[in-house]
């Protein structure tokens, strides 16, 4: 197995990605790679860049400058930007999955929490009713959300069930990469956990890749393999998260650590 | 059959020093030049007294701290790799299958039962076949209760979190292990076990780095000693 992943082209490459906002720099001159099974934290104060990069990575933002390159299941290397919109829109769909900050705004909220996760699947083409709902039966569980409220909408939901909702909808297609931004900030610690651990074994035993942006460092030592550091739009630490967290080397970085209680 | 082929050690100029940046950048040197090796088979003990850097040594082989110069050769299977110089890819490769860390302290994720700690470590290691018996028969051995196996050990006592540290990493037939005060909050019962894990770890032609503040668990295991004197940076 891991013969054959040594040679595995990365999932994601990023390239030199620039975005400014007018004069106004968003993110600067960000680059790396990302694997089949990797996920990649990003953290930094609030306004440092995390959501911009997000954004830019994930097909929604143009970047001012450089390049996202996804490796396709079968169709080799897309340059995500050169790309036609109605071909990027297709891989959001299909192999994409996005998680949002706040729930409203991945969550069609007119529509029941059954029909919120059956919807994507229909959107990838299963038509079969029983199976769709069986499907959002089964994630709905998952990610602790009763089956006797798969029929109520998201709008009776409280704000951590909407979250998880919203995770079940992004997670029930089996995409093959997720972005994340801030995904358990409205979350009470044990469902966090259970998350944190649903994650885990998506990553380990279907080769899920995600890229998470948080300030949560306990967070990120769980669930990270690696980590971007990012202050004032630029990454000024980037390496194995348990090194970047217990051995910083950055002025930024250590003030990060040193700021919060052990993670 | 080929025989299995068996890791070694070779560390050479390893230095370390802590650059201290929210505290007005001050510096703190803690390893200079050091070198020592390890050959299958072996159990190096560092020695040396507190804060002369025994456990920064054991997280530089781990990858968890950057060396600042020197290299950590790790020869596996005739392939060299560079503990120092690896990248993030390839050393959580190695935590998977090749380096076992017994740290002093737990950290997992909050809620996930005690068996499915030990389990885990299986499953990334690509172990073929049900990873539940072998799990169960480590918690077994360490004398860890049936009835807490499928509870979080967040609420388990300092000696059963530090059991449960050492099952996670012995269920594994890691090659190569890392052993920070193993059998620092032990009974005189689990000690034994744990000095018999060692033994047989070693004896099946794993390298062992450890450090032992207790003398007879020391004597029992290691078979040679490191004094880190001799690599004490000058502050
Ligand atoms: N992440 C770190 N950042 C800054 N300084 C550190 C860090 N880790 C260790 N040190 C310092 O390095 C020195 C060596 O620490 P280390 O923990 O390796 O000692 P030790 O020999 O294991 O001691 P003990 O026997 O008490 O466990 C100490 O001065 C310690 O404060
Ligand atoms: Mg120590």
């Amino acid at each position: 197995m891991s013969a054959a992943q040594d040679n595995d082209l990365p999932l994601l490459t990023v390239r030199d990605v620039s975005r400014y906002y007018g004069a106004r720099l968003g993110c600067r001159d960000v680059s790396f790679d990302l694997w089949p099974g990797e996920v990649l934290g990003i953290v930094g104060e609030s306004g440092s860049g995390k959501s911009t990069l997000l954004n830019c990575l994930s097909g929604k933002l143009e970047p001012s400058g450089g390049e996202v390159v996804y490796q396709t299941r079968h169709e080799g290397a897309l340059d995500v930007y050169r790309a036609s919109e109605a071909r990027r829109r297709l891989l959001l769909r299909t192999d994409w999955g996005f998680v949002h900050q706040n729930p409203r705004d991945g969550l069609r909220m007119a529509v029941s929490a059954g029909a919120n996760v059956g919807e994507r699947l229909m959107a990838v083409g299963d038509r079969h009713y029983g199976n769709i709902r069986a499907a959002a039966t089964d994630w709905l569980g998952r990610v602790e959300i009763a089956a006797d409220r798969l029929d109520d909408r998201p709008t009776a939901f409280s704000g951590g069930m909407q979250q998880r909702l919203q995770i079940a909808r992004v997670l029930v297609t089996k995409p093959r990469l997720v972005f994340m931004d801030e995904p358990t900030g409205g979350l009470d610690v044990s469902v966090q956990a259970r998350l944190l651990d649903l994650l885990r074994g998506l990553v380990r035993d279907l080769g899920l890749a995600a890229i998470v942006v948080t300030h949560d460092l306990a967070v990120v030592r769980l669930l990270a393999h690696r980590l971007l550091v990012m202050k004032d739009g630029e990454v000024v630490e980037h390496g194995l998260t348990d090194r970047v967290l217990d051995d910083p080397q950055h002025p930024y970085t250590q003030l990060l650590v040193s700021s919060v209680l052990p993670a | 059959m080929t025989p299995p082929a068996f890791p070694s050690l070779q560390v050479d100029g390893l230095s370390k020093t802590f650059t201290l940046h929210t505290q007005n950048g001050a510096r703190l040197p803690v390893l200079q030049g050091m070198r020592f090796s390890v050959s299958p088979g072996e159990c190096l003990a560092l020695s040396g007294p507190s804060g002369i850097g025994k456990s920064t040594v054991l997280r530089l082989l781990y990858g968890n701290y950057g060396a600042e110069t020197g290299r950590m050769i790790l020869r596996q299977d005739e392939r060299e790799i560079d503990l120092a110089a690896a990248s993030p890819r390839e050393i959580l490769r190695l935590r998977k299958h090749t380096i076992g860390y017994v740290s002093q302290f737990l950290r997992v994720i909050p809620r996930v039962p005690t068996l499915e700690i030990v389990a885990d470590t299986l499953r990334n290691a690509g172990f073929a076949g049900d990873p539940l018996p072998p799990s169960k028969a480590m918690l077994t051995r360490l004398r860890i209760p049936e009835r807490l196996w499928n509870l979080a050990p967040s609420t388990f006592s300092g000696g059963e979190q530090q059991r449960v540290n050492l099952a996670r990493v012995f269920v594994h037939p890691f090659p190569v292990l890392l052993l920070d005060e193993p059998t620092a909050s032990l009974d005189a019962a689990n000690r034994q076990t744990v000095i018999e894990l060692i033994q047989s770890a070693w004896a099946r032609g794993a390298a062992v780095v450890g450090i032992f503040h207790d003398l007879e668990v020391r004597d029992a295991v290691a078979t040679r000693l490191l004094d880190m004197d001799q690599f004490r940076a000058a502050a």
